[in-house]
């Protein structure tokens, strides 16, 4: 077991390697000189010297696999550099987006967990029933909707028309105001991807309902409730489990929109405010952090399979051992 | 002593389908007498599973049974409420099913598979449960019960899966025991094995049993009285002696003729060319099985030197794990020889010349493709035949007894005999001289593996195509095969034509021998004497 | 059950057509230019002279509708073909050759899978120019990793099928493994990777528009006529955002059905009408 946690994790760190080489090489292409960024207009008034001297003061001169092996070493101090816009350190620009966005995050999870589970069981055990159908047609519209639209939607209902809910920030007025302006944003977060997550759900409830230890369970005279919550459920649940590990990045795609739309001071507005502005530490920041977090929330959730399912643990340590 | 345990009275199942009603169970009616093996024996398809599930009423949701139909201790079932419903399917009767694997949830162990059984019907700590299932574990012959207990059902062989599936319906001292073909998939020493478990256990508690399958071999070795079925309607019930000697029903007749063609060994033997076809020399591989830091080399074939003349028919007999079809992967060149050599004619192996059919032939079909196109995909390769192709593929469904109709069919509409019939015409098109059979009976009723029986001695003698027959099956190597080799743990370990092999005094061979069914149950106690006699003989050199 | 579902199938490819027909002979169907401002009916609401009101430049919704129709279908279709391709190949060469190569290629895939695809295709945006074809290319190269994975988990399982081997046994060629069986065999999962391509490209487009990213403003295009509506929603003009939305949405949910039922139709002849895992 600790070998094939071993070797998940130096996967994870491969992949995060291969990654942050890839986001580096990428962003260093492009068109929009770093130096232009930072000072705009000014650079052209500059004298030739102080426009070396400040292409040098951001290492722009050197070869580029320097350049990202300073920035890596950087990174791995914890030194992430400023900001070229606004100057401010990128540590704090991050750190500071980091909570909105978990908050975020979080509640969308409790609500597509909360719903899926119990809409994704209830139409898996009774499938082609009226409430089936009309869950697996809202499952297909939510995805199908585009989020910032259906953002809009709901703004336009809820704030415009019933005027009860806010439509940008976070509540700073106590709980009531908070939960308020959370509604919304994490609302539009979770019901993008709850159509996979309960088709998923019901599909493999359905399959795994007509199984041969279903039938022989029955046999032994074990209830009903019983075989539901301890086979049924268990067994669903690892494709559903590694859906979740897969879908982080979409999740994490998505908060980008959601937060863009409704303000939320977040990393995925600040990343697009970000990338707009061809803001490259504070790129290579956000990226890098989201990356992270989706190979590391994509290995727990790996561990967590086959700590559920034997069958599974049995196998990835067979693949770990070659 | 003659109370019945269970009746069944007049059972009907529809099955509504938008197509309109279907009758799959029609009128079906029998007694299971208390202490007493009652065998339902009927191809497949003819409703002896449909009546299992009957008896238990659980059928699938469509399935409608007749009320009032099966009376348990004569207590109407369909009458019973939820809560007698469950304590009658867990505590009175106790079910074995054919499939092993499929029976268990892979995500629990089978310690909790007990300790649920136990704890939906009474109340019981987790020590004292464990207990017992040791003793249950220990009844069925498992040699390591704690290790079991903690074991999931994929880290169980076939046949450890199913003495655990026995102790699990054993573990509340059942009133009735309902077997459904759980020997089937199993090798013949197991089946052996868990034939006598059941054996004993309905002598030493009086319980009854209802044993399922469609081999008379199994009936001929256990059964006290025999329920004979064909497509949905009981045709015949009768004492098994009665069943063998004076069959009255025409299916019986048949079945019976079946049996006998599959359970004769044939009296002309070694009547063959001496011009060897293939030769294997001192043949070995290996697997390696990497665990953790050792590495675990595993002789799949090891040593193994044998010919195979023309006009042959091999027998390749051995238990899962003997190596036998590692040894037909290496003579088909889908894998290499690490050392030794395998020679056709003399010289290097000729792809076209050996044919193989899969064990699965379903498995070895293109989904997609369609009868005439798996059979004649053969010749798309060689050049020379092309030609009126299709006049070819007739001609060779012809001769392995399909007709034509079936061209347009695809895989998974034909039956498994047809299946079978299929891939071989498919490797006979390439007139081959040697045909590689893999377990080409596992899966099959009786009366389909009659006919591919008669059907590959007859293509034997016909085309003079050399067969190598490989099974775990020793019984059907008897009644086919000129010469037959055995394997044990990648090693062949005895060789010698059918007839000698019988009055083999090898000791795994001799095991083997034992292991097949009775093929008359008078003969039940004269098995037991000259075994013990030649035990005896065995141990004292 | 199959009523129902015939019923279905006959609605959504009546509205695929309906679209097709009323988005390629759009001048036949409205009497304005897409274009065309008018700044005496700025942001009327919906009328019998303009069906689906007019915009802050007073053109004409219904109409730009219809030509962006054209835009977002032609992007979605175009940027599905460019995906299919990389993921197909690479999916495709990372599961036959296997070893060393398929490891490398798999964890740049991983690393790929794992950056937002938003967040890669604003870096991409910037890297090319704005225009229409960029958008193409921007959503094309951003999504085929998902194909990608799942045509090398098809190729690897496949090369351990029993029939493969058969028809090794029968004389066939690696080659001829290769085209016969193989390809063929994953074609069904292609083609219906395809189908749910278009709808993730014209969501992507619709997307990259609205954050003012993809199809430049003077060609209009369903995600385009939604970039900078939130101010107007918020004040209660709701049809210049209702619309598009509503026609993204429909055509995005009928293509995912169409999907749906392909996949069903491409299964494997004994599992039709039988479950699928999404």
């Amino acid at each position: 077991m600790i070998k094939f946690i071993a070797s998940r994790l130096a996967e994870a760190v491969i992949v995060l390697f291969i990654g942050s080489i890839l986001c580096f090489a990428f962003i260093r292409m492009l068109p929009g000189d770093p130096a232009t960024a930072m000072y705009g207009d000014q650079l052209l008034k500059m004298s030739q010297a102080d426009q070396m001297r400040i292409v040098e003061n951001l290492g722009l001169n050197e070869p580029l696999y320097t350049q990202y092996a300073k920035w890596l070493i950087n990174v791995l101090h914890g030194e992430w550099g400023h900001s070229y816009t606004t100057g401010e350190e990128v540590k704090v620009m991050v750190t500071r987006a980091i909570e909105p966005t978990v908050v975020l995050m979080l509640s969308s999870t409790v609500i597509i967990l909360l719903l899926s589970l119990f809409f994704g069981m209830v139409t898996g055990l009774r499938r082609y029933s009226i409430l089936d159908h009309a869950v697996t047609i809202a499952s297909f519209l939510f995805m199908s909707l585009p989020s910032f639209w259906f953002a809009l939607m709901l703004m336009l209902f809820f704030s415009v028309y019933l005027g009860v809910l806010p439509t940008a920030g976070i509540g700073k007025e106590g709980a009531g105001d908070w939960l308020k302006h959370l509604i919304m944003p994490s609302l539009v977060l979770a019901l993008a991807h709850i159509g996979y997550y309960i088709r998923i759900l019901r599909n493999h409830i359905a399959i795994i309902k007509e199984k041969e230890f279903v039938w022989a369970l029955q046999a032994r005279g074990v209830s009903q409730r019983k075989i539901l919550f301890k086979h049924l459920l268990p067994n669903a649940s690892i494709p559903f489990l590694s859906f979740i590990g897969m879908s982080l990045s979409l999740t994490l795609a998505g908060s980008v929109v959601v937060e863009t739309l409704f303000s939320w001071p977040g990393l995925g507005r600040l990343s697009l405010k970000s990338a707009l502005a061809h803001d490259y530490p504070v790129i290579m920041a956000t990226i890098l952090l989201c990356m992270s977090v989706v190979i590391i929330g994509s290995f727990l959730i790996d561990l967590l399979c086959a700590w559920i399912d034997p069958r599974l643990r049995n196998q990835l340590m067979k693949e770990a051992d070659k | 002593m003659n109370e019945q345990v269970l009746t069944v009275k007049h059972l009907s199942v529809q099955l509504e389908t938008n197509q309109g009603k279907k009758q799959l169970l029609k009128d079906v009616s029998f007694n299971v007498p208390r202490g007493e093996i009652v065998a339902i024996i009927g191809e497949s398809g003819s409703g002896k599973s449909m009546t299992a599930k009957a008896i238990l009423d659980l059928l699938p949701r469509g399935f409608t049974p007749s009320s009032s139909s099966v009376y348990f201790l004569n207590k109407d079932v369909s009458a019973m409420d939820k809560r007698q419903k469950r304590l009658y399917r867990g505590t009175q009767i106790g079910f074995v099913f054919q499939d092993t694997y499929g029976t268990f949830d892979p995500m629990q162990t089978i310690g909790q598979h007990f300790h649920e059984l136990f704890s939906a019907h009474m109340k019981i700590s987790k020590q004292r449960a464990k207990e017992k299932t040791v003793q249950l574990l220990e009844r069925v012959q498992l040699t390591e019960p704690e290790r079991v207990y903690d074991s999931f059902p994929h880290e169980l062989s076939g046949g450890m899966r199913q003495r655990v599936q026995l102790a699990l319906a054993l573990a509340l001292n059942p009133v009735l025991l309902i077997a459904d073909e759980p020997t089937t998939a199993l090798d013949l020493r197991i089946q052996a094995d868990i034939l006598q478990l059941i054996k004993d256990w309905c002598k030493n508690t009086g319980g009854s049993v209802l044993f399922i399958t469609h081999d008379l071999g199994v009936v001929a070795e256990i059964a006290d009285s025999v329920v004979v079925m064909k497509e949905g309607a009981v045709v015949e019930v009768a004492p098994v002696d009665q069943l063998f000697d004076q069959p009255v029903h025409e299916h019986t007749k048949q079945l019976l003729h079946y049996y006998k063609e599959l359970t004769e060994t044939p009296k002309q033997t070694g009547l063959f060319d001496i011009e060897p076809l293939v030769t294997v020399n001192h043949a070995k591989k290996t697997y390696i099985k990497k665990k953790w830091f050792q590495k675990q080399m595993i002789k799949a074939v090891d040593d193994v030197s044998f010919c195979i003349c023309k006009k042959e028919i091999v027998g390749l007999i051995g238990e899962s794990g003997s190596g036998k079809s590692t040894l037909s992967r290496l003579l088909l060149q889908l894998e290499n020889v690490e050392q030794g050599a395998i020679a056709w004619k003399g010289s290097l192996p000729f792809r076209k010349g050996i044919q193989w059919v899969h064990q699965d032939p379903l498995a070895s079909f293109d989904p997609r493709w369609n009868v005439e196109k798996i059979v004649g995909e053969g010749l798309d390769y060689w050049k020379e035949k092309k030609e009126n192709k299709h006049q070819q593929v007739k001609e060779v469904l012809q001769k392995v007894g399909l007709s034509e109709n079936i061209l347009s069919y695809y895989p998974h509409e034909l039956s498994g005999g047809m299946r079978q019939r299929v891939a071989l015409a498919r490797a006979l098109l390439l007139e081959p001289e040697l045909l590689i059979l893999d377990e080409p009976f596992a899966s099959l009723d009786m009366s389909s593996q009659a006919n591919i029986l008669s059907l590959l001695k007859q293509i034997n003698q016909t085309e003079k195509t050399a067969i190598l027959f490989i099974s775990h099956d020793i019984r059907a190597a008897l009644a086919l095969c000129h010469r037959i080799l055995v394997m044990e743990k990648g090693r062949k370990i005895e060789e010698a034509g059918a007839k000698e092999l019988s009055d083999s005094v090898n000791f795994y061979t001799r095991r083997l021998l034992s292991s097949m069914p009775v093929t008359h149950p008078g003969r039940r106690l004269q098995k037991q004497t000259t075994e013990g006699e030649r035990e005896y003989a065995h141990q004292n050199g | 059950m199959r009523r129902k579902q015939k019923w279905l199938v006959n609605g959504i490819i009546g509205y695929l057509l309906l679209l097709l027909v009323f988005t390629g002979l759009a001048p036949f169907f409205t009497p304005y230019e897409p274009g065309a401002v008018g700044l005496s009916a700025v942001l009327q609401p919906p009328s019998a002279a303009h069906l689906f009101g007019t915009d802050e430049l007073g053109r004409d919704v219904f109409t730009r509708l219809l030509y962006g129709g054209r835009v977002s279908l032609a992007v979605g279709t175009a940027a599905m073909l460019i995906s299919v391709v990389i993921g197909a190949g690479y999916g495709a060469i990372s599961g036959f050759v296997g070893g060393m190569i398929d490891r490398v290629m798999m964890r740049v895939l991983d690393a790929l899978i794992s950056i937002p695809s938003i967040l890669l295709m604003i870096g991409l945006q910037i890297f090319l120019p704005h225009s229409l074809t960029a958008v193409v290319l921007i959503i094309g190269m951003t999504s085929w990793m998902p194909i990608a994975r799942l045509v090398r988990t098809e190729t690897l399982s496949l090369k351990g099928e029993v029939f493969v081997q058969a028809s090794a046994v029968v004389g066939a060629s690696s080659r001829q493994l290769l085209t016969r069986h193989l390809l063929p065999q994953c074609l069904p999962t292609i083609t219906v990777m395809s189908v749910s391509g278009i709808s993730h490209a014209i969501l992507s487009e619709a997307t990259l528009s609205f954050l003012g990213l993809g199809i430049p403003p003077h060609e209009p295009s369903w995600g385009n006529m939604l970039m900078g509506v939130q101010n107007y929603v918020l004040s209660g003009i709701w049809w210049i955002a209702v619309f598009p939305g509503l026609f993204i949405t429909l055509t995005v949910l009928a293509v995912t059905f169409l999907g749906d039922m392909l996949q069903d139709r491409f299964a494997l002849p004994q599992f039709r009408k039988g479950e699928r895992l999404l």
